[in-house]
């Protein structure tokens, strides 16, 4: 995990600046620094000079001496409390989250209470018994500390016991605590030491508080807390002292964020989907006017594109960064016809539908053309609001619930599509809105149209979300991927109420999907894109029975029941 | 649009912080004072209250205590013990004085006052001395018998002790009331409207008081600021006139040399000696070598910035059995402490557990101070230094594990400092309970005293008996630091006053301006 | 929701009654007691332990926990030890310093935190780093050194405003709000830049969500998405972390009362520790208990109004 360190400069950075502060305070008696304990009245109040790097306070001691020596106590009572949050935080949250049932609802009804208590009073109480003992108050502040952090814990561990190899582990018989000790907590050792380097921080600010009020170290022994004081008494004539200690604090907490912050983010990639290396190729060259199409055995068969198609697609380059994910894609969409994108996933389909629609969220179109309805929209990208509606495309995304805002009534959602490409009062967009639900076979659309995205079966949602898509009167209707998502049952009536509404209305409908049924089902024709170029193009019925590229004849292989 | 808005925001702040500029809420022809004050005021009661001083706005006393050592006519206009043994008290009411509420301060009233006092526990109760009867003796004097000879009966009656402070009738019957109300014969009366109890105390000049003519201002507030630095702030800001209590460090700095400062020393430093009956402590040379070893001078100029003077006997100058041959009694001299150490068979120096605590000593200087003075004669002091947490200072003074303690003392005679804490063997300052044969005897004689004089001369005997029996290390003398404004001008303090008086029977005792 | 609230409310009885037998026991290990206070450092030993037996102070511990606990569930908190107020007189004034400034503190760094956090998230770039900086200054400083930091700057220095002290509502609506801008803006600090970086996660996330491209795409105004859909969302995790800054600033206040000189519960609390005030801390711990439970309450209801997956009839 250190080695991923370098990568970033910020986490670096805080880790020597923390690991030299501790370096410092464990080496203080060793080092040549001025005497912390006392000092020559006649130099106090000064600022940073030669003599005193940070200054002088009220009795003449040297600021950075006091701050090293002072960084003793202050550290040492952070890492106690932060020592008794983790051990009991880990050891609960894990317990709980992993065991579930009684020890969880127990452990969470504990952490209820030490949360609910309150804790600036406890500490209070407890350091006015052992004033002096810091030790007592860090155990006391790490008790207290250790409330949300198990919560977090806890949570980050029900996570990974849904995941399947904990299951399998446990199929194997292992024992519960190997699993938790060999699986679970190193699964969750970013989650802990991002909290844990939260828990720090909290626990630095709060003992530096109860230091300010006068409790734990006593001077003339330095500590950060007490030398805030300290320099507050003179900040009107020498403001050296409370800067220095407060920055020392700061900077510490500081780091401590940035090297949690860190960690996380080395911890994340290891487990998650390792960066790809963006593949090389050569680049092909561009032609213009493309008509001919690219990349495999023309069909032959009328799949040029001509000047009264909807949209038109030429030599379409999109890269993310610097990963290039479509490369001179050239299609194109007639009038009230079907065209069916098809490839496996991570072949650039779906970065397509979204450079027509403009959303590609950090991708860019590195070349080519894309033109709707006679309009060059290659640009589309930087298109106002104002413009985008104008060009009256529909979008079904793939997931019905992720394309409705949760918070909104679905009737709203939709209404509020209608009154924008409309312009009609609130009365007229609502009666439209039923209406819009009626068309797509909801039944009762008032009582729907009250409802709630995460109200409604997958079903329900998506016709939904055709009905927001048609509020536009739509010339172009893109769908990823929209049955996907659904049952199978589902599928077939999504599919159904698609060819519905464009015999009514005459859209075109640009359709991504990986699967070959729907293809068969709904499209005209299709285009087969592998890896970002185009593979195959056709007709329907030429692609089933004039396969000749390899790679359609495996996809069609993955799927048996379209034999027939 | 937005930026409107905010524009309109802009301007309403900064009218609103235009409104309140500059703090201080008087009109044009009213005279008020704002004193800032370091600790909460548990109660408004004399009889419940431990500083009955800050209630003195409001409770003249019985007989006012100059800051310079005399008794001046208060509510009591004239005053002796009847017979000797100093067992009998009696005193002479004024006429004509009415408490808040219009009725009469007489005899009756005055008994019932004291009387109550008596029955209420708080800190001042073991100054009031062993009562034995307050009875009324006429329409206008009031006589008080002590079970024992009790020679301070007339400090027990002034303003520091509460037994003289004289609650009216009203607030006899309903104590509860006084802490919303005051019911005294006083130069103010509780403003109830402006005041917040632990916050602030608003106190309006009192029409019915018998002497106008020493009532400074229209009102007099009190506020509470714990904090230090946030005190001195107050006084920088102009919230307060008076900030009290503040640390010796924090005077001189540049932000405050416009203000003045209070002086005159009213309290001195005491290295005390826990327990003399074994161990090092126990032989007279060694007590007097440590006596030897510390440097006073310095200790003054470097710790104290001068607001002190070096201490050598156990009754500084303005105390009563201070006596001036025992100046210099000691003295700074490093060799002769080694010298006494050896001849004491400790020439390789020993061990000193040391208690300190930083509400006598801020920031634990002069207990660190002390320590590296002994270090130089061989004696390795063990510190610890207790936070302002009383229980716990006084639990470790029980607990019999140190040797000295450092303390401060204030009391205005060596007879009250000897007979509650260093003496005395039931006090808080003498764990090992130890009863110096010696210094008891003295102080007997002392009690019984007949007349000031022969008072003053038996303290200074026991003060010489102290000094050179070195029952403990005095170290220097200091003052309580008051930051004012210019233009106020306090009284002067002394032992009499450790706190100020700020107000009196007329303009000379009395802070003004 | 009902049945939320009784549960809750059911809840906050048990854990402010745990809560208090947890204090109890803690104050009963202090050594020395009330009586000592009172009497003072030359009272006798005899003397003390007679007023301790007056006082009650010599039973049991479980006696005198029993006992407080059966005044209290009458409304009984009893008298302050110290000074003759009753413990819920004094506890009633307190509240009304230390609420206005903590719910003026929360206020303010939900709003002042929202905004900032929104900004940075949609402008990004130069905006958006300074206000990350501006956050990590306002959480990695102590608040009492800002609180200071600000006395010395505007009370002291510009005398804009006071630099110590409360002022009643009732007595001066407009010094009262001054007395309060300094302690509430110190206290807020923290609390803002926490607000500010969860509402920009927050926003961030919600910007990356299906339905705010589907929005885009459909050619929605810029503004319409950002306040009508995306700050709903977004606002949903930021509403279940305000109870956590309720709590941190009812902790925060403590030392704030203290630099600012406010007489609220924090100062009674700090007070009534040094006096060992029994009855003064047993009812400021319930009294900070059942603010707490009050607030998780609110913020529980405000979740659930907010976010109808949780929504409940």
């Amino acid at each position: 995990m250190i080695r991923g360190l370098p990568r970033r400069p910020a986490a670096l950075a805080g880790l020597v600046f923390l690991l030299a502060e501790i370096a410092a305070a464990a080496l203080a008696p060793v080092l040549p620094l001025s005497p912390a304990l006392s000092g020559n009245i006649a130099d106090a109040r000064r600022g940073p000079s030669l003599a005193h790097w940070l200054g002088t306070d009220q009795l003449g001691r040297d600021t950075l001496s006091r701050l090293i020596w002072g960084a003793r106590p202050t550290l040492l009572d952070t890492a106690e409390a932060v020592a008794v949050a983790l051990v009991l935080g880990i050891a609960a949250g894990v317990a709980a989250g992993f065991a579930g049932g009684r020890t969880d609802r127990t452990l969470v009804a504990v952490s209820d209470v030490i949360m609910a208590m309150p804790g600036m009073v406890m500490l209070l109480v407890v350091l006015s018994i052992f004033a002096t003992h810091m030790g007592y108050a860090m155990v006391a502040l790490g008790v207290l500390l250790t409330g949300p952090f198990m919560r977090v814990i806890r949570g980050a561990t029900v996570a990974v016991r849904r995941e399947l190899y904990i299951d399998a582990a446990r199929m194997a018989g292992l024992p519960e605590r190997l699993i938790m000790a060999r699986h679970v907590i190193p699964r969750i050792r970013g989650t802990i030491l991002v909290q844990g380097s939260l828990l720090a921080g909290m626990a630095l600010l709060l003992s530096t508080a109860v230091a300010y009020l006068g409790f734990g170290t006593q001077p003339p022994n330095p500590s950060w807390g007490l030398m805030i004081g300290d320099g507050a008494q003179i900040m009107g004539s020498s403001p050296a002292l409370i800067v220095a200690a407060g920055g020392a604090t700061g900077l510490t907490v500081i780091t401590l964020g940035l090297l949690g912050d860190g960690l996380r983010d080395i911890d994340t990639e290891r487990w998650g989907i390792p960066r790809r290396r963006p593949p090389k190729r050569p680049r092909r060259p561009r032609s213009r006017g493309a008509s001919v199409t690219q990349g495999g055995p023309s069909m032959g068969v009328d799949d040029s594109s001509m000047p009264f198609d909807l949209l038109r697609i030429e030599d379409l380059s999109v890269a993310y960064g610097a990963r290039e994910v479509v490369s001179g894609v050239s299609c194109h969409l007639r009038y009230g016809e079907t065209l069916g994108v098809v490839g496996e996933s991570g072949s650039g389909k779906t970065a397509i539908a979204r450079a027509v629609l403009g959303v590609l969220n950090g991708g860019t179109v590195t070349g080519g053309q894309i033109v709707l309805d006679g309009r060059d929209i290659t640009d589309i990208a930087g298109y106002t609001p104002d413009q985008r509606a104008s060009l009256r495309t529909g979008y079904i995304a793939q997931e019905p619930h992720a394309s409705l805002d949760p918070t909104w009534r679905v009737g709203s959602l939709i209404a509020e599509s209608v009154r924008r490409h409309r312009g009609v009062s609130r009365a007229e967009a609502r009666r439209i809105t039923i209406g819009l639900l009626a068309q797509v076979h909801l039944r009762d659309p008032e009582t729907v149209a009250r409802k709630h995205p995460h109200e409604l079966s997958g079903g329900m949602a998506q016709r939904v979300a055709i009905a927001r898509a048609l509020a536009c009167q739509p010339k172009l209707l893109i769908a990823d991927e929209p049955t996907t998502a659904l049952d199978v049952t589902v599928q077939a009536a999504i599919l159904d109420l698609l060819r519905e509404i464009q015999a009514d209305t005459g859209m075109g409908i640009l359709l991504i999907t990986h699967d070959w049924g729907v293809v068969a089902d709904i499209c005209d024709r299709a285009v087969v894109l592998r890896d970002g170029q185009i593979a195959e193009k056709g007709t329907v019925t030429e692609l089933y029975h004039r396969a000749r590229h390899d790679y359609t004849r495996e996809l069609l292989a993955a799927n048996p029941a379209l034999l027939s | 649009m937005t930026t409107r808005r905010m524009a309109v925001l802009a301007i309403t702040l900064l009218t609103m912080t235009a409104c309140g500029a500059g703090g201080g809420t008087s009109g044009s022809s009213d005279k008020s004072l704002v004193i800032g004050l370091e600790s909460p005021i548990p109660s408004l009661n004399p009889a419940s209250s431990p500083v009955s001083t800050t209630l003195a706005y409001a409770y003249d006393p019985l007989i006012y205590w100059t800051a310079d050592g005399s008794f001046v006519p208060d509510l009591a206009t004239s005053w002796g013990y009847v017979g000797t043994g100093n067992t009998t008290f009696q005193l002479k009411l004024r006429s004509g004085a009415r408490f808040a509420d219009g009725s009469p301060l007489t005899a009756q009233a005055v008994v019932n006052s004291v009387r109550s006092f008596l029955k209420t526990p708080n800190p001042n109760l073991a100054a009031a001395g062993p009562v034995k009867s307050v009875t009324a003796t006429g329409d206008s004097t009031v006589q008080i018998t002590y079970s024992s000879a009790f020679p301070n009966a007339v400090q027990s009656l002034t303003q520091f002790f509460g037994a003289g402070m004289i609650v009216g009738p009203k607030g006899l019957t309903d104590p509860a009331s006084l802490e919303t109300s005051t019911d005294g014969v006083g130069q103010y009366t509780l403003d109830a409207a402006d005041t917040r109890a632990g916050s602030v105390y608003t106190f309006t000049a009192n029409k019915k008081y018998f002497n106008q003519s020493a009532i400074q201002y229209t009102s007099v507030q009190l506020r509470i600021i714990p904090s230090a630095s946030s005190r001195v702030s107050a006084l920088e800001s102009g919230q307060v006139q008076d900030a009290t209590q503040i640390p010796i460090d924090q005077v001189g700095a540049s932000g405050t040399t416009g203000y003045q400062r209070l002086g005159g020393n009213t309290t001195w430093e005491l290295l005390q000696f826990l327990n003399t009956s074994s161990g090092p402590l126990s032989k007279l040379a060694v007590r007097q070598a440590l006596e030897y070893a510390v440097n006073r001078a310095a200790i003054v100029k470097d710790l104290y910035g001068g607001y002190a003077t070096a201490l050598d006997q156990f009754s500084p100058s303005g105390t009563t059995g201070y006596d001036s041959a025992l100046d210099d009694a000691y003295g700074f001299d490093t060799a002769k402490a080694k010298a006494l150490l050896k001849q004491a068979g400790y020439g390789g120096g020993f061990t000193l557990k040391l208690l300190g605590n930083t509400t006598t000593d801020p920031g634990g200087l002069l207990a660190q101070e002390l320590k590296s003075e002994l270090a130089a004669v061989g004696v390795t002091v063990q510190l610890q230094v207790d936070s302002g947490q009383m229980a716990a200072f006084q639990a470790d003074l029980g607990s019999g594990k140190f040797g000295a303690a450092l303390w401060n003392m204030s009391s205005i005679d060596l007879y009250s400092t000897a007979t509650q804490t260093i003496v005395s063997p039931h006090s808080l300052l003498n764990p090992g309970a130890t009863a110096d044969a010696g210094a008891m005897t003295l102080l007997r004689t002392a009690a019984a005293a007949d007349g000031s004089a022969a008072f003053a001369s038996d303290l200074r005997k026991l003060n010489a008996y102290l000094t050179s029996d070195a029952l403990g290390v005095p170290i220097c003398a200091r003052t309580n630091i008051d930051l004012v404004a210019t233009g106020v001008k306090l009284p002067a303090a002394s032992y009499v006053t450790p706190q100020a008086n700020m107000i009196g029977p007329s303009a000379q005792y009395a802070v003004s301006g | 929701m009902r049945r939320l609230i009784l549960r809750r409310l059911g809840i906050g009885v048990v854990l402010v009654v745990v809560a208090s037998a947890v204090t109890f026991v803690l104050i009963a290990l202090v050594p020395g007691n009330a009586a000592q206070t009172i009497l003072g450092a030359s009272a006798t030993p005899a003397q003390v332990a007679q007023l301790a037996r007056e006082l009650g102070l010599d039973r049991p511990l479980w006696a005198q926990y029993a006992s407080w606990l059966g005044h209290a569930l009458r409304g009984d908190l009893g008298t302050s030890l110290v000074s003759p107020q009753p413990v819920t007189a004094t506890l009633d004034a307190d509240l009304s310093v230390t609420l206005p400034l903590t719910i003026g503190a929360v206020g303010t760094s939900l709003v002042v935190g929202a905004t900032l956090g929104t900004l940075a998230a949609v402008r990004g770039g130069a905006v958006a780093r300074l206000i990350d900086l501006a956050a990590m200054a306002g959480l990695a400083l102590p608040s009492f050194w800002i609180g200071l930091v600000l006395m010395e700057l505007v009370a002291v220095k510009l005398r804009w405003l006071p630099a110590t002290g409360f002022v009643a509502l009732g007595a001066s609506p407009l010094e009262w709000l001054r007395s309060l801008i300094l302690p509430i803006a110190t206290l807020a600090a923290g609390g803002v830049a926490a607000v500010a970086r969860q509402t920009r996660d927050s926003v961030d996330d919600v910007l990356r969500q299906e339905f705010v491209t589907a929005l885009r795409a459909d050619g929605i105004p810029a503004r319409q998405v950002l306040l009508g859909h995306t700050l709903r969302n977004a606002a949903i995790p930021v509403i279940a972390v305000s109870g956590t800054q309720f709590v941190a600033a009812l902790g925060g206040a403590v030392v704030i009362e203290n630099v600012f000189a406010l007489p609220g519960l924090g100062s009674t609390v700090v007070q009534a520790a040094t006096d060992h005030d029994l009855p003064l801390i047993m009812g400021a711990a319930v009294y900070f208990c059942v603010l707490v439970v009050i607030a998780s309450l609110l913020v529980d209801v405000a979740y659930s109004l907010i976010n109808p997956k949780v929504r409940l009839t």
